[in-house]
């Protein structure tokens, strides 16, 4: 073997099974070559360095197998979780699953088809709606959630079409509730009295449950498939003198991962989805949810009326919080939009860094008065750069360290700041790399 | 065609069979294991849904469909990350109240450390250390050359022994080793 054919074929030795044959031909090649030894002694240390720890691989064996992790307290999130995910239905993806008893519509929910089947078509094509939601859930979190034991907290959701593109707003109606807004081209959210927001492009995630609440075709044709595809589910129609009720009622998978893995297949919950229609135009006017958990009926969600072409303006849908305090600058922006434009080596550096060296590097910037040097890091921030120089020029950093908190994404980076006239205080940067480039980026502290 | 039912079936089997090998490597990748068990559960969900509603699908080899999904998978949660969290950093903290001792695991620790790496190299590495493939497994997954693969790996291992060794990342490596 020659050392050539040594650095072909060296990862042959890391593979999962390694031929004998082979690997006594390398170990004589490295008898006699000390370089070619020095090599793979140190891609060894590195491989090493890599592997599980004994800690963490008894913890994900305990993950994947244990049945009585159910007792945890993550798992207590999870059951949450689950119950998010039960919603399920409401996402989309219960439907498809149902497939084990697949079995031709009768003729009742035939005309509960019809049904659907016209109201979808309208709301597909209607200019303007708007509905109030209560869900339950907590009152300051993201749009993902649903919490049976928590009260019903109101959020109104408005949409309207222009031309191609589509506007909303999802507001709850709650303090330091969240308010998601899309323009058209973008999608932003607003946190009331706060003075930060998050901006991202069309297609990212922010809606999570209520996507389908603002496309209310979408659950409709959910339950028209749950109908002619799942024998199992039941519907039941009842009429008014100006209404249609038709009452979805029918099992939806389960979220127990250890069911899954134990069984092959997924457990099973009970949900209600009660639609009502106004006659005779046969439009959508409210939806009922309801969970059956240990018993229970509970309802998580329900609606409003739901308002057909309503007058809305594209000012009203667009407009900032009334709570919020929006900052005279664009500082508050974190702009999931943009790319920043970085040379590969200058980028390559900086992925290098470690988070207190990306801090040390800024606030030796912002203390020299030359924030602008450091712009790649600053995000959000970036408009901000006069603000920093004139606060920080002149003052002197040190004991910078690394503290990571709990349900932060990025690391705090505290440090002692001494102002010109020599006094003192504790500060902190806020730092984060969960962006594609891997970058150290200012997230807050100043 | 295949009947979907016995699809659906092998789904499940092969789920079963290589749990601990896409758990750990969910993990690796995430850096978190509670929320690599929530990826491993998309990951069946999606697969069971499309093998589901679109039985022409020609799924070749499923145990290198289920590894792409889940690496696809972990990139969403991934980006996904940063818009659900964060609005939180202003208003929820007091770093007062925030012990100094954080003993970091190592799934945290190696997922930064991959991070420092073209991620083409770091995929490599984290199927064949974390998800027990072999370099001919991976090469069906990513669907590379056998060589490439093998490249890839080593080019990777070597970038982080020299991150290792270079002084100006002292810190960081500091950073990075228990
Ligand atoms: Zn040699």
């Amino acid at each position: 073997m020659t050392c050539k054919v040594f650095n072909e074929k060296i990862a042959d030795l890391f593979d999962v099974n390694v031929n004998a044959q082979d690997k006594a031909e390398f170990e004589r090649h490295m008898e006699q070559c000390s370089e070619c030894r020095t090599a793979y002694e140190e891609l060894c240390a590195v491989y090493a360095m890599l592997q599980p720890s004994a800690k963490t691989q008894h913890e994900l064996d305990e993950i994947s197998t244990n049945v009585t992790f159910a007792k945890s307290p993550t798992k207590k999130r999870k059951i949450w979780w689950a119950v998010a995910a039960s919603v399920i239905f409401l996402l989309g993806v219960f439907v498809g699953l149902n497939n084990f008893f697949t079995s031709s519509a009768t003729a009742a929910s035939q005309n509960s088809i019809a049904l659907f089947d016209k109201a979808i078509t309208y709301v597909q094509n209607v200019g303007s709606f708007q509905m109030e939601v209560f869900v339950r859930t907590n009152p300051e979190e993201n749009f993902f959630d649903i919490h049976p034991d928590k009260d019903f907290i109101k959020s109104r959701v408005q949409l309207m079409r222009q031309a191609d593109t589509v506007l909303y707003r999802i507001e709850r109606e709650v303090e330091h509730g969240r308010v998601i807004v899309c323009d058209g081209k973008a999608q932003y959210m607003f946190v009331k009295n706060g003075t930060r927001y998050v901006k991202g492009n069309l297609g990212s995630d922010f809606l999570g449950m209520y996507g389908n609440l603002l496309y209310p075709d979408r659950l409709l044709q959910m339950q028209k498939f749950a109908i002619e595809l799942a024998g199992d589910n039941t519907v039941l129609r009842s009429e008014t003198d100006s209404t249609i009720v038709v009452v979805v009622e029918g099992t939806e998978w389960d979220d127990n991962l250890q069911e899954i893995y134990a069984t092959g297949h997924r457990g099973r919950n009970h949900v209600t989805i009660e639609n009502v229609f106004s006659k005779p135009d046969g439009l959508l006017r409210s939806v009922k949810y309801w969970l059956h958990k240990d018993g229970n009926k509970i309802l998580v969600l329900y609606t409003g009326a739901i308002q057909y072409n309503p007058a809305l303006s594209r000012k009203a849908i667009t407009a900032l919080p009334d709570e919020y305090s929006h900052p005279a600058t664009e500082g508050g922006v974190y702009d999931m939009t943009k790319v920043s434009e970085i040379e590969d080596e200058e980028l390559a550096q900086l992925q290098k860094e470690s988070p207190v060296q990306t801090a040390a590097r800024l606030l030796a910037a912002f203390t020299s008065g030359r924030a602008e040097d450091v712009k790649e890091n600053l995000a959000g921030y970036v408009g901000n750069i006069d603000k920093i120089n004139k606060r920080m020029k002149g003052c002197k950093f040190r004991e910078l360290r690394e503290l990571k908190v709990e349900d932060y994404v990025g690391v705090y980076i505290v440090y002692t700041l001494e102002y010109p006239d020599g006094a003192t205080s504790q500060m902190h940067l806020a730092l984060r790399n969960d962006n594609p480039r891997h970058v150290w980026l200012l997230d807050g502290g100043l | 065609m295949k009947d979907v039912k016995t699809q659906l079936m092998q789904l499940a089997d092969l789920m079963q069979a290589e749990r601990s090998n896409m758990l750990r490597y969910a993990c690796y990748r995430l850096g978190d294991p509670e929320e690599a068990a929530d990826v491993l559960q998309d990951v069946y969900i999606s697969v069971h849904t499309q093998i589901y509603n679109d039985d022409s699908v020609k799924i070749l080899n499923l145990k290198s469909y289920l590894f792409r999904s889940l690496s696809n998978h972990c990139i969403d949660r991934l980006q996904n990350r940063s818009k659900r969290i964060v609005l939180s950093i202003d208003t929820v903290h007091d770093i007062a109240d925030v012990s100094e001792e954080y003993s970091e695991a190592d799934y945290v620790r190696v997922t930064k450390m991959l991070a420092l790496l073209p991620e083409e190299q770091a995929e490599v590495i984290r199927l064949r250390i974390y998800g027990g493939k072999s370099f001919v497994d991976i090469a069906a997954i990513l669907a590379l050359p056998l060589s490439t693969v093998k490249s890839r790996f080593i080019y990777g291992l070597n970038k982080l022994r020299k991150y290792m060794n270079e002084e100006s990342t002292v810190s960081h490596i500091k950073h990075l080793q228990p």
